[in-house]
């Protein structure tokens, strides 16, 4: 077995990453596309682009910046500290922020293509036959755009997965706490463990085409254009 | 008017081509970067030749000259990846000599704070240092904390950068109190920290083992009249002015030479 104790934990860490990401911008994202499906407002396209941002910046340009304002003189930092949860850069945590911004698109865009695509027709149907605007998003939204919210947490999860220049940037490389599979594949090639690099880069894709065939055989019947892909 | 044609295209063909000019292509680890700019504009006013820069951690370097990446000389910044190239027959017979000794130094963005009475007291709560699994300045940290038995209380507070760049980056956006770096970084930060100021300790060199930075001339090289000049220029006094006026050191033997 090529693989250390030390790149187990790097998977490890990568996956709970990943998943923690991608429950929480489920959740973060599905009010802001519902938002940006719905409104008529002039700030729209204002937050549409803020929305896109993350896919602009590179993502050591990012991971710079993030590194700036979570730092103590920065403005999240100080945030932070003066909520005494210390500062945010080497810590999983910092991590979990800063890819919350970094893979915000990947997760609004597919939800918010789905529902534009539902239309206003179901919900107008629904709310002549008396559902509350709770009983109409968990009956009618949430079953309609379900392929919508599948692509959305694959690519949220696989985004976070391969995140690697943010992550260089801000997280220091602490074991078990920052040194995420990217990160050590990485480490691996710069000191020259090639052969370290090849077997966790194989584990990695492995197991990516796994989980991401068998979500997708899972959900043969998802339109594309819904579903946002 | 054929005639005018040729003069004009010879004048243009002799534009494009200066007398004796030719290319030489010198990657330099990223921390070394910084004097090879230095030494280009040196090397440039004094020769024909010009040198086309190209930059990157050693690591990358190496793996980029396996694949056979048009490089002629390489600077690296540790003696083991030009010593395995050399291993790997892709060096021009004893074309590898040491242009660079590092100096570590501690550092801190606090102008108060004296660094070294307070790595020895702990009064921090991050440290950054450059990884040790790829950059030898972080091997020369590595070891000094150990010579100075601090191992085993710093351990859990290190933070390591991926090069001594971020490390650098991680004191100045003050993310860490203190951290390891080199001599020669201290000249690119702006405003100029005062060598004696308390905030900066020169570790002494007996404190770690010396960090050796080989230069290689590549075997496809060999052929090239601007690498071979460049190659006599790095051994020159004039480079090796340079070189030492960035903060590094030269290898005693080679000096005067």
């Amino acid at each position: 077995m090529l693989l250390s104790q030390e790149d187990l934990q790097a998977i490890w860490l990568t996956l709970k990453l990943a998943s923690l990401v991608t429950v929480l911008l489920l959740i973060i994202a599905t009010p802001i596309a519902w938002w940006l499906s719905q409104t008529h407002s002039p700030l729209k396209p204002f937050i549409s682009a803020i929305v896109a941002l993350p896919l602009v910046l590179p993502p050591t340009v990012l991971g710079f910046y993030l590194l700036l304002v979570m730092g103590p003189e920065g403005f999240i930092g100080q945030i932070t500290n003066s909520l005494g949860l210390g500062l945010l850069p080497f810590t999983f945590a910092g991590l979990v922020f800063a890819s919350l911004f970094y893979s915000l698109p990947f997760v609004v865009q597919p939800i918010q293509n789905a529902m534009l695509a539902m239309g206003k027709r179901p919900l107008e149907v629904a709310a002549t036959l008396r559902a509350s605007p709770i009983d109409q998003f968990f009956n009618v939204v949430l079953p309609l755009c379900k392929p919508g919210f599948i692509s959305a947490a694959i690519l949220g999860f696989a985004h976070t997965v391969g995140e690697f220049g943010v992550i260089l940037m801000i997280g220091g490389n602490i074991p078990g706490e920052t040194r995420v599979a990217s990160v050590q594949i990485y480490d691996h090639v710069e000191s020259l463990n090639y052969a370290n690099a090849h077997a966790l880069s194989l584990v990695l894709l492995v197991f990516s085409f796994i989980v991401l065939s068998a979500v997708y055989s899972l959900n043969r019947n998802i339109k594309p254009s819904i579903a946002g892909l | 008017m054929h005639v005018l044609r040729l003069i004009t295209f010879n004048l243009l063909l002799s534009l494009c081509l200066p007398l004796h000019s030719e290319t030489v292509t010198l990657a330099v680890a990223s921390n070394f970067k910084h004097t090879a700019l230095q030494l280009k504009k040196s090397f440039e006013e004094t020769h024909t030749h010009r040198i086309r820069l190209v930059s990157a951690s050693s690591g990358k370097l190496y793996a980029q000259i396996l694949q056979k990446a048009p490089f002629d000389i390489f600077l690296s910044a540790d003696q083991h990846k030009p010593q395995r190239l050399q291993q790997q027959g892709l060096i021009a017979d004893k074309r590898r000599f040491t242009y660079a000794i590092g100096q570590l130094v501690l550092f801190s963005a606090d102008k108060e704070l004296d660094v070294k009475h307070c790595l020895m007291q702990g009064c921090y709560k991050k440290l950054a240092l450059a990884n040790a699994q790829h950059a030898p300045y972080g091997v020369a940290a590595e070891q000094t904390l150990k010579n100075l038995t601090l191992k085993k209380s710093t351990n859990k507070r290190l933070i390591r950068a991926e090069n001594i760049n971020q490390s650098l980056q991680f004191i100045l956006s003050k993310n860490v109190e203190l951290g390891f770096i080199a001599a020669s970084q201290l000249k690119q930060i702006k405003p100029l920290p005062a060598p004696d100021s308390k905030n900066i300790w020169q570790v002494a060199e007996s404190l770690y083992p010396p960090i050796l930075q080989d230069a290689v001339l590549l075997k496809t090289a060999e052929t090239n009249p601007a690498a071979l000049a460049l190659w006599d220029f790095l051994q020159s006094s004039a480079a090796q002015g340079i070189i030492k006026a960035a903060s590094y050191h030269i290898p005693s033997a080679d000096t005067g030479q």
